[in-house]
């Protein structure tokens, strides 16, 4: 199927992916627009604290009187920029890895895995604080750590795929005509193996929105003046007992978010690749020694 | 079973040195001198070079990351840069605080997550399966911090129900700690309890159509004794599992949901020092941490190599 055919089908088919899509189009268009769609300056003091919603302030205002919508549309705008940052440099380190391991074998394979193995016994979060510790605080460092955090899982999984697309009948067809070994990656692997990274993709989207959110709010993401939702909710946080109210628009807008993204990668996995959609990768898991990482290709026989 | 035991441990140790080594080689990434933050404002450089000797920073990388792990492996990993206190009597502080809140994480996910994931199994595609499902995707999506904010607005300022900042050890004020234990578990267990139903629940739907199931339901069990005994049984395996990986999740999460409620843990600890930028204790806390995730796997792996003879 064309690539245009899949999309159209899977938009189709889905009331959920639809709805999912259309929620993630509607954020990233007012956060492009951040400066038509907000009436104020997401940094500037415009009024009294605490105002509460009014016709003058949407969403109110927080503890120094700036307008919540406008932070929200403009953090809107770091926080999807921050989770494309994160999952671009996640992909751009992890699929080659994968693609070399795999493709290669050996003792390559072993010495990169054995590497992938390491980053992934580290509870993601707590390397993302030590790498952006290491680089300095800021947006753009703590997208560059949590891409490294994320990177090792999509190197496994690429090359899970790699291992299962080399002993197809097209690639083997492909190596007896003696083409060489990049054409072979690029027409015949590439292609046939990116789609379960696709998917896992769109689900870290999710996670990155959670890791921007998370770190902003411990102080090692957005600074400020910036806003971000986790810069928001660490301000609204502060002030709990003054403003109750204040930490839901930045906790809802970061919860809805990762529940599209997540509502996105459900229904590309149920399109793309139906073997391994939850319910059926679950059971398949109930009868089988189950492996601490759940990709479907993770151990094959042919490990190392 | 002690050979395999021995045999599963000696295996984890160059898992360990490697994950020693690669946060070292992180830290030393980091820009500036330590020799020259201890030296302080106005000093010679006489006196920069001595500390940096005495820090053993004149050496080969090697040569410090050995004598770093010499002295790792004896329970010392150096001291602060800032606060000039011993890190691993910081970690060994802070690090009791963090697991009891991650245990009364750990009570949460699991009894509200079988609970859930067993009724939906027994309900597969019904009112009460969508209901659990919906209510499980959005527990997934939730930040744990920003629950632990909705819930010390509502149960804390608003009712007056609980504290709403603090911690207590189980030890020294069983009462006391529970009433502190209960919003930030509930907070941190939500993801793990969302994850725990849905998995559960692919598991023992399987499970409940198997032949086994099939037999005990002809010779009349009580459809309750064969789900919570018979099918539960079924579903151990890859219930530790998924339990197993809620811990090292949990970990992590813990950093941000100290920061609510004010928890001096181990979270706390790594993200002050990541803020002052003081790397030897960033350090010492990954290296911890690590540990902890890996003794985790490693503990998931023997438990299911014992349960299930097939895997030995």
């Amino acid at each position: 199927m064309s690539g245009g055919g899949v999309l159209r089908n899977w938009l189709l088919s889905d009331g959920r992916s639809r709805l999912a899509a259309s929620f993630l189009l509607a954020v990233a268009i007012l956060a492009i627009a951040a400066p038509l769609v907000a009436r104020y300056s997401p940094t500037a003091q415009n009024a009294m604290p605490f105002t509460g919603i009014s016709w003058d302030h949407w969403l109110g205002t927080d503890d120094l009187g700036r307008d919540v919508w406008a932070r929200l549309v403009y953090g809107a705008r770091a926080s999807l920029l921050a989770a494309f940052i994160a999952v671009g440099i996640a992909v751009g380190i992890g699929v080659p890895i994968g693609l070399v391991a795999g493709f290669r074998g050996g003792w390559v394979d072993a010495v990169l895995m054995r590497i992938v193995d390491t980053f992934l016994s580290f509870p993601g979060i707590i390397l993302a604080i030590a790498i952006t510790a290491v680089l300095g605080s800021g947006l753009m460092n703590a997208m560059v750590a949590v891409g490294i955090v994320f990177s090792p899982s999509i190197a496994r999984l690429m090359r899970g795929q790699v291992l299962v697309t080399r002993e197809r009948g097209y690639v083997e067809a492909a190596v007896s005509f003696g083409s060489p070994s990049w054409w072979i990656v690029v027409r015949h692997i590439v292609p046939n193996a990116i789609q379960p990274v696709v998917i896992q993709a769109t689900f870290m989207l999710g996670l990155a929105v959670l890791a921007e959110a998370s770190l902003s709010f411990v102080g090692l993401g957005v600074q400020y003046p910036n806003p971000s939702f986790g810069v928001m909710l660490r301000s609204a946080a502060q002030f709990t007992s003054l403003n109750p109210g204040g930490v839901y628009p930045p906790g809802l807008a970061i919860a809805l978010l990762v529940l599209a993204f997540n509502a996105l990668g459900d229904s590309l996995r149920d399109v793309l690749s139906p073997a391994t959609s939850t319910r059926r990768r679950i059971g398949r898991r109930a009868n089988r020694r189950p492996a601490p990482n759940p990709e479907p290709n993770g151990a094959s026989p042919r490990d190392n | 079973m002690k050979r395999m035991l021995l045999g599963r441990l000696a295996a984890l140790v160059p898992t360990v040195l490697l994950a020693s080594f690669v946060v070292f080689m992180l830290i030393q990434l980091a820009p500036g001198d330590p020799s020259i933050t201890l030296a302080g404002e106005n000093a010679t450089a006489e006196r920069i070079e001595e500390i940096r000797r005495s820090l053993g920073l004149d050496r080969s990388l090697i040569e410090q990351y050995l004598t770093w792990l010499s002295h790792a492996v004896r329970g010392d990993l150096g001291k602060s840069i800032i606060t000039q206190e011993s890190i691993a009597a910081a970690i060994g502080r802070t690090l009791p605080i963090t697991l009891q809140l991650v245990f009364g994480a750990l009570v949460v996910a699991i009894v509200f997550g079988v609970i859930a994931g067993v009724a939906s199994a027994r309900r597969a595609d019904t009112a009460t399966d969508a209901v659990i499902a919906s209510v499980s995707s959005a527990g997934a999506a939730m930040p744990s911090f920003w629950l632990g904010l909705v819930l010390v607005s509502i149960f804390a300022l608003g009712l007056d129900w609980l504290p709403a900042t603090g911690f207590v050890s189980l030890a020294a004020d069983p009462v006391r700690a529970l009433r502190h234990l209960v919003l930030p578990s509930v907070a941190l267990g939500a993801v793990g309890a969302a994850e725990i139903a849905r998995q559960l629940r692919g598991v023992l739907i399987e499970i409940l159509a198997s032949d086994y199931i099939r037999t005990l339901r002809a010779k009349g069990l009580s459809e309750s004794r064969i789900v919570w005994i018979h099918a539960l049984r079924g579903a151990a395996v890859p219930l530790v599992t998924i339990i197993g990986l809620q811990v090292s999740r949990l970990l992590g999460a813990t950093v941000v949901v100290e920061a609510v409620f004010g928890i001096q843990g181990i979270g706390t600890l790594v993200v002050s020092a990541a803020n002052n930028r003081d790397y030897y204790v960033v350090e010492g806390v990954v290296v911890v941490m690590a540990l902890i995730v890996i003794l985790v796997n490693f503990a998931v792996d023997v438990s299911y190599r014992i349960s299930d003879p097939r895997i030995r």
